[in-house]
């Protein structure tokens, strides 16, 4: 049975709570994969990541990815929850849980999953430094000619 | 009959934006928005070149035009095309810079 649940949140993410979220009978396969802050980027030691988000726009974004792999994989049940705001290294910054009856459209939805979302979410990273500066990461365009001007 | 009245042109109608920012562009003006005023019969592509010369107003020592060029303008259910036409009513748009989550 198809089920689909998007989240953009300020509150700590828990794969174990999405985890149970994903549990039903016909599920033989489980995949939940989380996205941590790591504490190194490019060489330069991170402390920290803002994240900023288009909340309306971004949990649409992520309910449409999840109907892509409705589409494609069947109806399996898809959890895709982000964090917004500011994380310390070591935390939570996205978590997608894809349940189905076998591992192999687990993995490969998930993968689509997170591939997706890195794509088309207006979610923005900014990474604050050991040195005390802080970045906007560089990221990819949503225009759909972004030649154009 | 002579007719007094004085007769002046109609002006265009015109359109009021608040623009929400998000990412790199939250630097670049107080309050994390802009607000615009422009003809009604705006394009997207219109709002994109009013935005730049907002921000070289506020943001004389920095250019935000090659961000300004990759980013795309949304409402809060879409990403608008470029020959979207702003129309009459007021609006609250947003302007997304490229993207990074995960």
């Amino acid at each position: 049975m198809r089920s689909i649940q998007v989240t953009m949140t300020d509150e700590p993410l828990s794969a174990d709570a999405l985890s149970r979220e994903l549990c039903r009978d016909d599920a033989g396969a489980q995949i939940v994969f989380s996205g941590v802050v790591r504490n190194r980027n490019d060489g330069r030691p991170v402390l920290a990541v803002t994240y900023d988000a288009h909340r309306p726009l971004a949990e649409q974004t992520f309910r449409d990815i999840a109907e892509e792999v409705c589409a494609r994989w069947g109806d399996l049940s898809v959890v895709i929850a982000h964090r917004a705001g500011r994380l310390s290294v070591g935390e939570v910054s996205v978590v997608i849980g894809v349940a189905s009856p076998h591992r192999e459209e687990a993995y490969q939805a998930s993968r689509y999953v997170i591939e997706q979302l890195k794509l088309r979410s207006p979610v923005w990273k900014q990474e604050h430094y050991a040195d005390g500066e802080s970045d906007w990461l560089k990221g990819h365009s949503l225009r759909d000619d972004p030649s154009a001007s | 009959m002579n007719d007094d009245r004085t007769t002046t042109p109609a002006q265009p109608a015109r359109t009021r934006v608040r623009l929400r920012l998000f990412g790199a562009f939250r630097d670049a003006a107080n309050g994390g928005e802009l607000r615009l005023e422009v003809p009604s019969d705006s394009t997207v592509a219109h709002l994109r070149s009013r935005v730049k010369e907002a921000l070289a107003r506020a943001r004389p020592t920095r250019s935000h035009d090659h961000l300004v060029d990759l980013s795309a303008f949304a409402s809060d259910s879409a990403i608008l095309p470029e020959s979207h036409r702003l129309g009459e009513a007021d609006v609250c748009l947003s302007i997304l810079p490229p993207v990074c989550g995960g």
